[in-house]
């Protein structure tokens, strides 16, 4: 159990890692992709491409980071209530209905996957499955962050001992 | 089924669950309803997120992030205090300018109360001002930012309408100065009897020339993002990434407040946010797909047939509409939702995109500063450590000034639409 939270924890870690090295990487394509144009006058071909690639794997990784940050914006009217016992009862709902939209992701995304990932992109000549496979490997890391939120709202005891 | 969608996501959105699930899951349990594919869940987010305008929202983000933690907020509030000089009321004024400026290099209206709030909310009160004033002052400001370029808002409303951001941007510069005369005016009016306090500050002249430098330096940001993209010289994506090095040029070499952990720290954050916003702009696909095999065409026809020969008034319900939404929470997602149906309405009631746009991004805005719910709102009394109550009783002129800029924007089409007509033509 406690090294499942630990697992959970350090993938979310590596998923925001990941996804502000993506964002640095996407300034420097988007700066390489102005330079050839006007310096070199002969402007990269990928980069645009590339750079909407990017927007897919840092909404898909994003999403897993700003869920264990608490970082996705929200419309909680029950913030309010002090009753501890509701505050868990809901954290474990709302982690409930991020799991069903995990697995929803998750299966319809290896299905998307399966049908589409052995196309190629028009100008690099990728296949698709490296960018498709964001929602897959997004929603895997989703559903891991929401069992463990909903996990540590159900048995506090867990959080206790982790903390130690 | 589009019963069972808005139902969905009205309960869904109301439990508390992040907004881009709820999106996701409302569109799927429709899709389910009807017997329609599941598969559309991953093809429309795909399809919504496929656009190479979206990167320019974190590139905002993370160049305004940048900025402020390199103390480039410091640097642009002395800029004002100069500009104003010492006169009664000067500092709330100095607030506005600062405001006006500081939205020249963020894109949303928190960034711009969080940057803003810590000095001026807990500042000011050491003037002589009463710390609710101060706090009101602030947040009604802070809704300039997502007006006046860059705009976040402006980007993923660009994205989901399919209409230049470019013309939106220039669109907001008019309509973002009304708004900080509007709050001028009210300061004013505050002030009529002559008890706000001279502003204290004094700067040794040794230090104008180095503010002034300074403050040329980041104001050359939006100018450059502005000037860059209008002549054609870049994509307004292309401007953010190189708004980004400027800054972090900026921030590592020029001022040396930030270092290669800060820069990270900041593209980290700025990438989770993101996250969230694109999560959201994908899910708002799936429902919008929904609304359109469920039939929402013939819904807008009778609209239309409705409003035809009265364009304003249903410009003016459409206002409404969003106040009223903003109320209880954050309208920026259902305008989002709904710009793709409402733009071919207006165009065949002869109302200009850009006109009808401009409007509904003023209206979603003041919906952050409207109570019980909104997020600047709560920003601001964190900083202050005061209630809502107690920021209200002070803000709620501010706010009804503002609404009268919407009204402006209603009735003269020319404040949204002529800078854009006359440097695009």
């Amino acid at each position: 159990m406690r090294s499942f939270h630990a697992l959970a924890r350090s993938l979310a870690k590596v998923a925001d890692h990941t996804v502000g090295w993506i964002l640095l990487v996407t300034v420097a394509l988007n700066v390489a992709q102005v330079f050839t144009r006007y310096v070199m006058n002969a402007p990269l071909f990928w980069t645009e491409e590339a750079i909407r690639y990017a927007t897919i794997w840092l909404t898909f990784l994003g999403s897993a980071a700003a869920s264990q940050y608490g970082d996705h914006m929200d419309m909680n009217l029950f913030l309010g209530v002090r009753n501890e016992r509701f505050q868990r009862f809901h954290q474990i709902f709302l982690n409930g209905l991020t799991i069903v939209f995990g697995v929803l992701v998750l299966w319809q995304g290896t299905r998307y996957c399966l049908m589409n990932g052995m196309q190629t992109s028009p100008a690099a000549g990728i296949r698709m499955i490296w960018i498709y496979s964001a929602t897959v490997i997004g929603a895997a890391l989703l559903l891991m962050v929401a069992i463990h939120k909903l996990l540590m709202a159900a048995w506090p005891r867990y959080a206790n001992e982790d903390a130690v | 089924m589009i019963t069972v969608v808005a139902v969905a996501l009205v309960l869904l959105l109301a439990s508390g669950l992040p907004i881009g699930f709820a999106f996701g899951l409302a569109g799927a349990i429709a899709l389910w309803w009807e017997n329609e594919a599941l598969l559309n869940v991953v093809s429309k987010m795909m399809g919504g997120l496929d656009s190479f305008v979206l990167m320019a929202a974190p590139f905002y983000i993370v160049a305004g992030e940048i900025m402020n933690r390199g103390g480039i907020s410091e640097r642009l509030i002395r800029l004002s205090q100069i500009l104003i000089g010492r006169i009664r009321g000067g500092t709330a004024y100095a607030a506005i300018v600062s405001a006006v400026l500081f939205s020249g290099i963020s894109g949303t209206a928190v960034a711009d109360i969080a940057a803003l709030g810590q000095i001026f909310i807990n500042g000011m009160p050491k003037e002589g001002y009463k710390k609710t004033f101060a706090a009101a002052l602030v947040t009604a400001a802070s809704v300039i930012g997502p007006i006046i370029p860059p705009s976040v808002i402006m980007v993923l409303y660009a994205a989901v309408a399919d209409i230049s951001v470019l013309s939106l941007f220039l669109a907001g510069i008019v309509p973002g100065i009304l708004l900080g005369l509007s709050i001028a005016l009210v300061v004013l009016w505050k002030g009529r009897n002559g008890d706000l306090p001279v502003s204290q500050i004094t700067v040794p002249r040794a230090e104008v020339p180095r503010l002034a430098i300074d403050g040329l330096l980041v104001m050359s940001l939006p100018a450059f993002i502005v000037i860059g993209t209008l002549s054609g010289a870049f994509t307004p994506t292309e401007a953010g990434g190189v708004a980004v090095v400027y800054a972090a040029f900026l921030g590592m070499v020029v001022f040396r407040n930030l270092d290669f952990a800060g820069l990270m720290h900041a593209m980290r954050g700025a990438a989770r946010l993101t996250a969230g916003l694109f999560l959201l702009i994908a899910a708002v696909e799936i429902v919008n797909y929904v609304l359109i095999i469920g039939g929402i065409a013939e819904g807008t026809a009778a609209l239309v047939g409705i409003f035809k020969d009265h364009p304003t008034i249903f410009l003016l319900v459409c206002v409404f509409a969003l106040l009223v939404i903003g109320l209880a929470l954050d309208a920026g997602p259902a305008l989002l939702l709904l710009a793709p149906f409402l733009l071919p309405m207006t165009r065949s009631m002869g109302i200009d995109d850009i006109h009808f746009s401009m409007v509904m991004i003023v209206s979603v805005t003041l919906g952050l500063i409207s109570p019980p719910v909104g997020i600047c709102l709560f920003v601001a009394c964190k900083i202050g450590n005061i209630t809502l109550r107690q920021l209200w009783s002070e803000l709620a002129l501010f706010f009804y000034a503002e609404i009268g800029v919407i009204m402006l924007l209603v009735f003269f089409p020319v404040l949204s639409t002529g800078l854009p007509r006359l440097i695009r033509g």
